[in-house]
């Protein structure tokens, strides 16, 4: 049997969801396409006995993970410090100078969120929200929640500390939950 | 726990997952007293979800794992 055509068919049917995972961690887009041509190009070098024994959508996803990280830790090796990686502060808008919630800036409780998860609109707002965090922010929660790294290994990639690591996740996650609130729970999209 | 600022610090960065048992049961009691905190920590642990699904959705369906290089 020949496994080059099978190959070829992988590559064709995931290069698209490839380069669309690849966009969320790498500007500009030739740059993702180089990842997901890295990718692909580790595919079809593989030895055929290995390729039919292997899930092949895992593990295209897979060598394109470390194709990302890669890219990632060569292009921001020698960044300086993410002191400047939200020149806003949201803390501002959801706590008083007590550290208490501001009246009315707390999220409520969402309705049924898991009812949401089979419309494509409501992915679509995800998306948004997703897009619209600070760059830097973006690097890390993605590298995170998309790549799964663990964050020695975030940290190590963009060279920034511990600190910084948890300051972006929370500038993250507090944002996301607050642009969902806004666009969707509480915005009339359902 | 000392703020809900602080609280919602430690659960948002991850490090409320990694303290001691201490550490914990304080953020437990401040979950208990304050409504919001307790209503966003809910939010938070569904974001999990909706980001996992997220992450699917931009896979094409089910999920992947690491590989080689």
């Amino acid at each position: 049997m020949n496994i080059r055509p099978e190959a070829m068919h992988w590559a064709y049917k995931w290069r698209a969801p490839m380069l669309r995972f690849a966009r969320l961690h790498l500007q500009p887009i030739e740059e993702a396409e180089d990842a997901v041509q890295d990718a692909l190009a580790a595919l079809l070098a593989l030895d055929p006995e290995t390729l039919r024994a292997t899930d092949p959508k895992r593990y295209l996803f897979g060598i394109l993970r470390n194709k990302i990280t890669d890219r990632l830790r060569r292009k921001y090796r020698n960044e300086a410090s993410f002191t400047d990686a939200f020149a806003d502060d949201i803390d501002s808008v959801l706590f008083d100078e007590g550290d208490r919630w501001i009246s009315g800036a707390a999220p409520s409780q969402w309705s049924a969120p898991e009812a949401q998860l089979e419309s494509e609109q409501f992915f679509a707002v995800v998306d948004l929200c997703v897009q619209k965090l600070p760059d830097k922010v973006a690097r890390v929660f993605s590298m995170k929640e998309f790549l799964d790294c663990d964050p020695e290994e975030i940290c190590a990639t963009l060279g920034i500390s511990k600190t910084d690591y948890w300051q972006c996740m929370s500038r993250a996650r507090k944002q996301i939950q607050l642009c969902l609130n806004q666009r969707w729970f509480e915005g009339g999209r359902r | 726990m000392r703020s809900c600022k602080h609280y919602v610090f430690k659960l948002t960065s991850g490090q409320l997952e990694q303290a001691g048992l201490l550490e914990r049961l304080g953020a437990a009691v401040h979950r208990l007293l304050c409504r919001p905190c307790a209503e966003f920590t809910r939010n938070d642990r569904s974001l999990d979800e909706l980001l996992n699904r997220y992450r699917q959705h931009i896979h094409g369906d089910d999920d992947h794992g690491s590989g080689p290089r």
